[in-house]
């Protein structure tokens, strides 16, 4: 999608009858259909499709013809599947040596777990990448995000080596293989906590976000970074200590519960000077409590613009009703409108990844229907006459 | 080393704190000359940061700086001062790239903003990548990483439905927006390199954080709903969560997505009798019988090791992993394949005490190769600014004490 969204021609290959991702929801009015899925809408717009079914020989021979004029091939099966039918990247050099093939697999292309054929989902690699022991409440399970991340994380790191082997074929004309590994996608996110591990001995677990330190001897550190408004949450820091952000933040809080006299002794504090780690845990918890007792007198929306407007380090805990709404994301026309014709309807789709000077992001258009360019590809493109594309989508290879 | 895909590339890098350091270490990696401006008038919020070695809690004995700026130059350069900015001009006549994360008008304030730049420099390739972008009511807001994770839709998706967010450890969103910088900063090189025309890249934390969380807010824009946390369950699976096991915290994920991983699990239990019977017999029985589910997986997995659970379940076939703490992280057997962690050499306190994160992505032609640890807060002045900018000692001495390199 990404390189799709910057011009590239993308051309989505699918079996026959479309691909299983379409049956991810939520679905356009909850009609539940492959021609309807919000979660394929969403991320395959600006792409042109394809069926083509490469288990079949004569699916092979396409499917290696369109791989002659192609930049890159991109593909997610298993490790060693597309080996298996003669399309693995030695095979593909063959036809096209400044081909870049770009595989995502879970774990990579070889390495124990896939000598060992382990299965995963999206939540057992975000355990298996570390992530997952972060994530929720110490009284209960550790947690993925509701909504499951490993699988863009790693599409996009993806799109970033992709590219730099497209700079590299810039030069040289050589092509290379690009091996993504999901697991390895992940490790990253937790900032610190391997290193925290080896340097201080401190193993960060879930509850530490609260803090942004480890459970020490079992117990977590007071610190507070949500608080709650009157119709949901905003994040933030109220701390002191050298970090200049933190600190402005932290005085202006002050002076704004000052100005609505629910500061009390909070003006006395010496926000420069206050190491909430060498401090009393009951003054933090005081000082939370003060602060707690004022963010709850707020909407999210009164506080967060409010915060904008002293320079406070405080964000609104989105839902997808307020990014959508977002006055920042609005003027920045973040959102792009795409036509669908057979809904007979427009949609709003987040929009581009950046805004270019010289190469805007301009075209839009919407994913493609199953098959839907088989006859621009395959029949004015490949120059495949009308009869045996025919008879090749009748065989199902197609 | 040998040559790199982007060796000769010169990056004049002006970024702070996660991510933008992460963007232009992409190039770094890849054999980029990256040279990091830092200083001591407001120092990167990295160099506070623990952990630090010995714990030493002082900003050149920080590994977070290091984690960052793998491969990079660290100088330290004054812009308040007017031998800083020339020597600024100098960097922009030198390099391709210039990178900065401030909240728009920063740059400006300078006057090194991009449409001052490209005056002297009409090829210049300059990003911008901060909180909310260079316009819009909120592009002067300033936070972190967290927050932005808050603001991308990412906090409202993680805790359980009867609960406040629960909130992960770290700067999540900071990991997400420079898969999006470095693709865009990457694809206007190899524009550069076809045409030769350099150009602005305008990017926007948020906007990044946003694309992982994009059909839900299509969900709200169409379907007029709002989704929002549900534990670790999803639609099409049961079980599917994580199970306690043997020890002091330790879990297993385990994921039965298909009828066939059922028998499998099954196998696993040695079918005991509430496995039986229609209750759990589907995944819409399971689905129903949810909590009852998670509760009778749990007095099983309550006495195995979560490694015992993850082999005898991935042996029959059942999609199971061990919930890894940072220690398991680096003993893993495929990551330690992958080479993931690395030890760089280079720092002179912190030497190789702990392992850096290599690459997420392994190019089989030209792989990205660390050869130096990022130093202390102007490590690499001495070098830089001679080889590089031209001073001679005489001027190099004046500037310390000028302070135009704090």
């Amino acid at each position: 999608m990404l390189l799709a969204d910057m011009g590239a021609d993308v051309i989505k290959v699918e079996p026959p009858g479309g691909e299983p991702d379409r049956s991810i929801g939520p679905y356009y009015h909850d009609e539940s259909n492959p021609e309807r899925s919000l979660f394929w809408f969403a991320y395959n717009r600006n792409k042109r499709g394809v069926t083509l079914d490469i288990e079949t020989a004569k699916g092979r021979d396409i499917f290696k013809r369109l791989v002659k004029t192609a930049d890159m091939v991109i593909e997610t099966f298993n490790p060693g599947y597309m080996s298996s039918l003669g399309l693995g990247y030695d095979d593909l050099a063959k036809i096209n040596p400044g081909v870049i093939m770009v595989s995502i697999s879970d774990w990579g292309q070889t390495g124990p777990y896939v000598d060992k054929g382990y299965k995963a989902d999206q939540m057992i690699l975000w355990a298996m990448g570390g992530e997952m022991y972060l994530a929720g409440d110490p009284d209960r399970a550790p947690l993925q995000i509701s909504f499951p991340q490993p699988y863009f994380h790693a599409a996009a790191q993806a799109a970033v080596g992709s590219l730099v082997a497209l700079y590299y074929r810039e030069a040289t004309g050589e092509g290379q293989h690009v091996d993504v590994s999901i697991q390895a996608c992940l490790p990253s996110i937790n900032l610190n906590a391997t290193s925290y591990y080896e340097l201080e001995g401190l193993i960060m677990s879930r509850g530490a976000q609260k803090t942004g330190r480890p459970r020490v001897d079992g117990k977590i550190l007071p610190n507070k970074n949500l608080w709650r408004c009157k119709d949901g949450y905003v994040i933030g820091n109220v701390v002191g200590g050298s970090i200049a952000a933190l600190l402005q933040s932290s005085k202006a809080l002050t002076a704004w519960m000052k100005e609505e006299g629910m500061a009390g002794d909070l003006v006395d504090i010496d926000w420069a000077n206050l190491d909430s780690e060498k401090v009393e845990p009951n003054f933090m918890l005081h000082i939370h409590e003060q602060v707690a007792n004022f963010i709850k007198t707020k909407t999210v929306a009164e506080f967060y613009d409010e915060a904008i407007k002293r320079r406070m380090t405080f964000a609104s805990v989105n839902d997808p009703h307020h990014i959508a709404t977002s006055p920042q994301l609005r003027a920045r026309g973040f959102f792009v409108s795409i036509e669908h014709p057979e809904l007979d309807d427009k949609l709003t789709y987040l929009g581009p990844l950046a805004k270019f000077s010289a190469t805007p992001l301009k075209r839009w258009f919407r994913s493609p229907l199953i098959g839907e360019h088989n006859e621009e590809i395959y029949e004015e493109e490949l120059g495949m006459p009308k009869q045996e594309v025919s008879a090749l989508q009748a065989a199902g290879v197609i | 080393m040998g040559k790199q895909v982007f060796s000769g590339l010169k990056v004049f890098d002006l970024t702070t704190s996660g991510v933008g350091p992460i963007t232009t270490e992409h190039l770094a990696a890849y054999g980029a000359t990256v040279v990091r401006v830092e200083t001591s008038i407001v120092p990167c919020t990295t160099r506070g940061m623990a952990p630090h070695k010995d714990l030493v809690r002082h900003p050149d004995w920080s590994a977070v700086p290091m984690l960052y700026n793998k491969n990079k130059y660290a100088i330290t350069l004054n812009l308040t001062t007017p031998k800083g900015l020339e020597i600024a001009w100098k960097f922009v006549k030198w390099c391709d790239v210039i990178g900065e994360c401030f909240t728009s008008g920063v740059m400006a304030k300078f006057g090194l903003d991009y449409e001052s730049v490209k005056k002297v420099r009409p090829d210049i390739v300059y990003f911008s990548f901060n909180a909310q972008g260079q316009d819009g009511p909120h592009s002067h807001w300033r936070g972190y990483g967290s927050q932005m994770s808050a603001l991308a839709g990412h906090y409202h998706f993680l805790g359980w439905p009867d609960r406040e967010p629960s909130g992960i450890y770290g700067a999540y969103n900071d990991f997400v927006g420079p898969r999006f910088s470095g693709a865009a900063l990457i694809a206007a090189l190899i524009y550069k390199r076809r045409t030769g025309k350099g150009q602005y890249i305008d990017g926007s934390q948020f906007e990044a954080g946003s694309m992982f969380t994009a059909p839900m807010v299509m969900d709200y824009l169409v379907n007029d709903r709002i989704q929002t946390r549900c534990g670790n369950r999803v639609p099409n699976a049961a079980p599917h969560n994580a199970y306690p096991c043997t020890g002091s915290d330790r879990w297993v994920a385990i994921a039965v997505t298909s009828d066939e991983e059922w028998e499998g699990f099954k196998d696993v239990l040695g079918r005991p009798e509430w496995t039986a019977g229609s209750k759990f017999e589907t995944l819409f029985t399971r689905k129903t019988n949810e909590e009852e589910l998670d509760k009778l997986v749990g007095e099983w997995t309550r006495n195995h090791s979560a490694e015992e659970v993850m082999k005898l379940m991935q042996q029959a076939g059942v999609p199971a992993g061990v919930v890894l703490t940072a220690p398991d992280l680096l003993d893993d057997p495929q990551l330690r394949h992958r080479g993931y962690y690395v030890k760089i050499d280079g720092h002179p306190h912190v030497g190789t005490s702990f392992h850096h994160d290599g690459r997420q992505e392994a190019l089989s032609k030209t792989p990205a190769e660390f050869h130096r640890a990022y130093g202390p807060m102007g490590r690499d002045n001495e070098f830089v600014y001679k080889e590089i900018i031209g001073l001679s000692d005489d001027e190099i001495a004046d500037c310390v004490v000028d302070g135009v390199f704090d």
